[in-house]
């Protein structure tokens, strides 16, 4: 089939609308409302086209194609009608381009020049919009809007929250929220890109610079294991703004507010912009030679008795670097699951856990059984391919968690156990009643990475890959930080070299924190908030006779306890590179200049491996990171383990710590928009049997430990013999150990 | 041939008379030489000399920070960086004007959409330090306190 656009041949499929044959062959045609990922509405009327033997103009993005069409887009016919309709959505537009942030890459400016008129015959007074306040991340101008209704689409489609509406009718239209309440998806910042005026607009970046001063520079995102594509724009050196790039695999078009808000952190009063040496109590600041001759002093002193823990957000290079720096000193506990407690699984884990299927081919799904993960606010672009999935494949998607929460998309069951129920979920069918997966269809396991937080972590994964394997279903298994699978592959383990070469340890035992360490090494973590159990911790680095510390960032017990501090630069401040969860390697550099004397990560440490003979360069560790990679054979994800023996628990309550996405690294933890925006929910919840005295505080024991919060108290029926917390970044109260029992 | 006809007329010094014409035309005419400083020539209305910014008559800045005239400027005299002010407005924190690079054209004044950015008449200044030459906005702001009457003025006999 083929139609004639401006008497150009062109082939077209069947169903395919003008617009659609025209973009594919770089025909320009103006639109507003048309958007390639949302719904077609044809209401701006801006892409009317003429098409031979009709009467009208038709609009292109609507218009299905015919054999032997003919349709021309820029003839006399065409270009009125364009002239026509751009005059009428001028007419409310006010005159605001020089204060207007959209200006310079607004669709508005460039179709007005291209295809309006200089003049106007509208003489009456413009019209007004009072703007509402909705949220810390997005800034309205409603003035501005001339009702393309793309931000309402994309809510009603792709984010699966209806928050954006049009209200009023005629001259009255408004886009505005429902209630007075602020945009809580966490995809809301997409709005701002999808917005072709100046109405919706980016509150960080907001009258900071102009569009055409900015330069644009790739990078991956580093706060979810989905690793988008990103584009920073900078300006001066400094980070102005975060908007995708588009890739069919991953983000598509869209982002998550966390990569396109989450550079606020960086700029933090709180970042460490010296190294630093514990001098009379004091740190003091010194120089980078000084520190790494005192490391390694240290290092041959203590290597045997030495714990070295890494975040798994470091870039690959890091990753391979430290390990082998450390193991060259005859450090063998090197880790990166500070906040795990239970390890028993490891001998098992595949050698690169990742998301088994790619995420395009999520829609061919039949059932998917997402475990202990809330995934539309922990990993929102992958809600947006579950949602397709349901809406294409009508897949059923059923949810087990430990806690209550809205998923963007319909479950079709979805249950809320404890730790012991969970991990009992197919032998106990007094929980289960009778749910079971057809064999025959496709099946998808994915197992969120709160669950790695839970005492039984071990048996649950078990568990679930017995039943997976018995269903053929796929597991999926995802990470908690950016570069998990990266972290796993790169030997941040204490019984696995990079490439996942088995070394011997002792297998049963292991405990990430022992009290036998004299030397804690811990990198870009922060004790507060990154490690199970944060009251454990705390005793380990007083007890410890040496803390070194590669961070970025400040905190409380950093000033307390360390001896030497590596000031890191953060990730848009350095290059490195990302394994990401379907194992796709992607490279990113560097986007501004690290702050003050900060460095990167990987230059530390090469100079450290330069101090034992490794002349390792950028080229030669990306280059060996691409051998190990290649070498490394993955067929499943099944972690099915031998002689595992249950925990045993007794009838008292169960803590369990709501995995909080938008607080799960340093520079996020920063990031106050965002934190005011999506994290601001810091709760309590018990039982409904349970009671406490006091409205305002909660005071329960663990371990010895009594702890007393003063957040908001909730009750829920489900899970039973369980108590909630969930806690945001900001929090300066300590909670004691992420899964553990406690007393009220 | 040409050559010995030149040749006669150098001999009787024609282009001497012809010059002493002139000179004796203009020798009877007041002199056009002017004593500057002490005298100086008529500038016209659109003369474009040092810059100033302008206020608007309540004493609220015009430039809105709007950057067209960094943008148009040729010689990349302007630099600029804006703010959101308390009040909601995008604000310059900072705007720069280095003279040295200047070339006077005249092309941010017309950039300008609210004419905050101006080339008044002044054109006799000059620079003891080499940084001087870098004009900030409290500077500007000055020069268009100082000028505005002129310029209001100027910029009556330019619109007829």
């Amino acid at each position: 089939m083929h139609i004639y656009i401006n008497d150009k041949k062109f082939d077209v499929n069947e169903n395919d609308t003008i617009i659609q044959v025209a973009d594919r062959n770089d025909i320009h045609i103006p639109r507003f409302c048309y958007h390639k990922r949302l719904s077609i509405v044809a209401s701006c009327r801006m892409c009317l086209v003429d098409i031979e033997n009709m009467k009208y103009p038709q609009p292109a993005c609507s218009t299905v194609v015919k054999e032997g069409m003919r349709v021309n887009t820029n003839n006399r016919s065409a270009e009125e009608a364009q002239k026509n309709t751009m005059e009428f959505l001028l007419i409310n537009h006010p005159l605001d381009c020089p204060v207007c942030d959209q200006a310079g890459e607004c669709e508005l400016q460039d179709v007005s020049l291209e295809h309006g008129d200089y003049k106007s015959a509208y003489k009456e007074l413009k019209r007004t919009v009072i703007d509402k306040n909705i949220g810390e991340l997005v800034n309205t101008e409603m003035t501005r809007c001339i009702h393309c209704s793309r931000c309402v689409r994309f809510g009603e489609e792709v984010a699966g929250i209806k928050e954006l509406g049009m209200t009023g009718r005629g001259e009255d239209t408004k886009i505005e929220t429902f209630i007075n309440e602020g945009l809580s998806s966490q995809l809301s910042g997409n709005v701002i890109d999808l917005c072709p005026v100046g109405a919706l607009n980016n509150s960080l970046y907001k009258y900071s610079a102009r569009t055409w001063d900015l330069k644009q520079k790739f990078s991956i995102s580093s706060n979810d294991c989905l690793g988008s594509n990103i584009f920073y724009h900078t300006y001066n050196d400094e980070i102005k703004r975060c908007v995708p790039k588009e890739d069919d695999e991953i983000n598509l078009s869209w982002l998550s507010d966390n990569d396109r808000f989450g550079y606020e952190g960086i700029k933090s009063e709180e970042r460490i912009l010296h190294p630093l040496i514990r001098h009379n109590e004091n740190l003091e600041k010194t120089n980078f030679d000084s520190i790494s001759e005192k490391f390694i002093e240290y290092l041959e002193k203590y290597s045997s008795r030495s714990c070295a823990i890494m975040s798994a957000q470091s870039s690959c290079e890091e990753m391979f670097l430290f390990q082998d720096f450390l193991r060259n000193k005859n450090v063998k506990k090197i880790d990166h699951r500070s906040k795990e407690c239970d390890f028993r699984y490891q001998k098992h884990y595949p050698i690169i856990p990742s998301f088994d299927i790619k995420l395009v081919d999520i829609q061919s799904l039949d059932n998917i059984m997402i475990v202990g993960a809330n995934i539309s606010k922990e990993f929102p672009i992958l809600s947006i391919y579950f949602r397709d999935a349901h809406k294409n494949n009508s897949t059923n998607i059923f949810s087990l968690s430990t806690y209550e929460f809205e998923e963007n998309f319909p479950l079709e069951k979805s249950d809320i156990l404890n730790s012991q129920e969970l991990e009992n979920y197919f032998t106990n069918t007094n929980i289960q009643s009778g749910f079971n997966l057809d064999k025959s269809k496709k099946n998808l396991i994915l197992i969120g990475p709160a669950i790695s937080y839970l005492s039984n972590y071990s048996n649950i994964l078990n568990n679930f890959s017995e039943y997976a394997k018995s269903i053929n279903a796929n597991l999926a298994l995802l990470g908690d930080q950016a570069n998990t699978s990266g972290a796993w592959a790169m030997g941040i383990l204490p019984h696995r070299l990079p490439g996942g070469v088995s070394i011997d340890g002792q297998e049963n035992s292991y405990e990430l924190l022992s009290d036998k360490d004299d030397l804690l090494i811990i990198y870009n973590l922060e004790p507060e908030y990154d490690f199970s159990d944060d009251n454990k911790i705390i005793d380990r680095l007083k007890d410890s006779k040496v803390n070194i510390f590669f961070s970025s960032y400040m905190t409380e017990s950093i000033k307390k306890y360390a001896d030497i501090v590596f000031p890191l630069s953060t990730q848009v401040e350095s290059k490195g590179s990302y394994l990401n969860t379907n194992k796709k390697l992607q490279h990113y550099n560097k986007i501004i200049n690290p702050l003050g004397e900060s460095r990167e990560g990987a230059d530390i440490l090469l100079g450290l491996c330069n101090t034992i003979d490794k002349d390792y360069t950028h080229d030669s560790i990306r280059e060996k990171i691409r051998e190990i990679l290649a070498d490394i054979n993955v067929s499943n994800n099944y972690v099915r383990i031998k002689n595992l023996k249950k925990i045993s628990t007794t009838n008292s309550l169960e803590k369990i710590i709501i995995r909080n996405p938008n607080s799960s690294n340093p520079t996020l933890r920063r990031c106050n928009s965002i934190i005011k925006t999506h994290d601001n929910d810091d709760y309590f919840s018990l039982p409904l049997d349970k009671s406490v005295s006091s409205n305002d505080k909660i005071i329960f024991n663990e371990k010895n430990n009594k702890f007393k919060l003063t957040i908001k108290q909730k009750a829920h029926s489900k899970p039973v013999n369980a108590v909630l917390v969930k806690i945001g970044g900001t929090h300066k109260q300590k909670i004691g150990a992420y899964s553990t029992e406690v007393d009220l | 041939m040409n050559k010995i006809i030149k040749f006669i007329k150098s001999l009787f010094f024609l282009e001497i008379l012809k010059g002493l014409k002139i000179t004796g035309r203009k020798l009877s005419k007041k002199p056009i030489t002017i004593q500057y400083p002490e005298e100086k020539t008529p500038l016209s209305s659109r003369f474009r000399g040092l810059h100033a910014l302008r206020k608007y008559p309540n004493g609220e800045e015009r430039c809105i920070g709007c950057k067209l005239c960094e943008a148009v400027c040729p010689a990349l005299a302007i630099s600029m960086d804006t703010e959101v002010r308390s009040d909601n407005t995008r604000r310059t924190t900072k705007y720069e004007i280095d003279l040295f690079k200047c070339i006077y054209c005249g092309f941010c004044e017309e950039a300008c959409p609210v004419d905050a950015i101006v080339e008044t008449s002044i054109f006799e200044y000059h620079f003891e330090r080499r940084k001087d030459s870098v004009m900030n906005k409290i500077d500007l702001l000055k020069i268009g306190d100082m000028y505005e009457k002129e310029e209001l003025k100027d910029r009556e006999k330019n619109k007829a």
